[in-house]
């Protein structure tokens, strides 16, 4: 009886265990695979003409449907989105955001603009004002 | 008299005897085995560890401060436990996360102050959350 209890106290245990661990493995891997399947493109990006507005048009030639969820203009986070922000760019279609950039944008400066999906990939591009 | 009839008697057989032991070493075994799941299930663990990238980080080697903004691209709300800077962890009060705890779907903000953050140096940044869920990353300061 103490035997056949201990056994399945073990059993159990084991079970929930290996069970566990199979289920993060699993996602894991999903997570890092639906990662490595994403690919944008920005291909092109022009400043509006009235203050610090920008447009981005991007491509995505991924393999599955993706949204822009945040930008980041040289490290600094986009507060304001005028649109796109959030919308599907299903694949092989081109999408476009715009919004205000977080800092000043001045003629002929370099600048790093990180659009990030809601996977969590990072996209960087550097665009000259 | 009555001593005859108590000898007479049967009890049952000895093959019989032990099927019944064993039924009922079976019977209490499920029984057991239906107990532990119900109460043991969730000390293995049932939810799965959460997920967090990397948006973008920032390190000044002059204030000596690294700024980082984090996803939560998994389940359940995250915060940040531990940092460690090549290794060396950084004190709690020199780590500032706004907001905590980071919701799902939702960017943070971390303040890490560290008196070693200087241009031009790489450094590996290890962040650590109660879950144990991580994130490493290098960062070059500026």
């Amino acid at each position: 009886m103490i035997i056949s209890a201990l056994g399945t106290f073990l059993y159990n245990i084991t079970l929930t265990t290996i069970g566990y661990q199979q289920n993060v493995l699993h996602e894991e891997i999903r997570l890092a695979a639906d990662k490595a399947q994403e690919r944008l493109r920005v291909i092109a990006i022009w400043w509006g003409d009235s203050g610090n507005i920008l447009n981005l048009t991007v491509l995505n030639y991924g393999k599955y449907d993706t949204k822009i969820v945040d930008v980041y203009v040289n490290n600094e986070r986009v507060a304001s989105y005028l649109s796109g922000r959030g919308e599907w760019i299903t694949n092989l279609k081109l999408g476009r955001i715009s919004f205000v950039s977080p800092m000043p944008i001045t003629p002929e400066t370099l600048y790093s603009i990180v659009i990030i999906s809601e996977r969590g990939v990072s996209h960087v591009y550097e665009a000259e004002s | 008299m009555i001593q005859n009839r108590v000898l007479r008697r049967k009890g049952v057989s000895t093959f019989i005897a032990v099927l019944l032991l064993m039924a009922l070493t079976v019977a209490a075994g499920v029984v057991i085995y239906a107990y532990t799941m119900g109460y043991l299930g969730g000390l293995g663990g049932t939810s799965l560890p959460g997920a967090i990238s990397l948006d973008t980080a920032n390190c000044d080697g002059t204030t000596h401060n690294l700024t980082v903004y984090i996803r939560n691209i998994g389940k359940g709300s995250i915060t940040i436990d531990r940092v460690y800077v090549d290794g060396s962890l950084v004190p709690t009060g020199n780590v500032t996360q706004t907001p905590v705890p980071l919701p799902e779907e939702q960017v943070a903000e971390l303040i890490v102050e560290y008196w070693s953050f200087t241009a031009p140096t790489s450094y590996e940044i290890k962040m650590v959350a109660k879950d144990n869920t991580q994130l490493t990353f290098t960062v070059k300061c500026k």
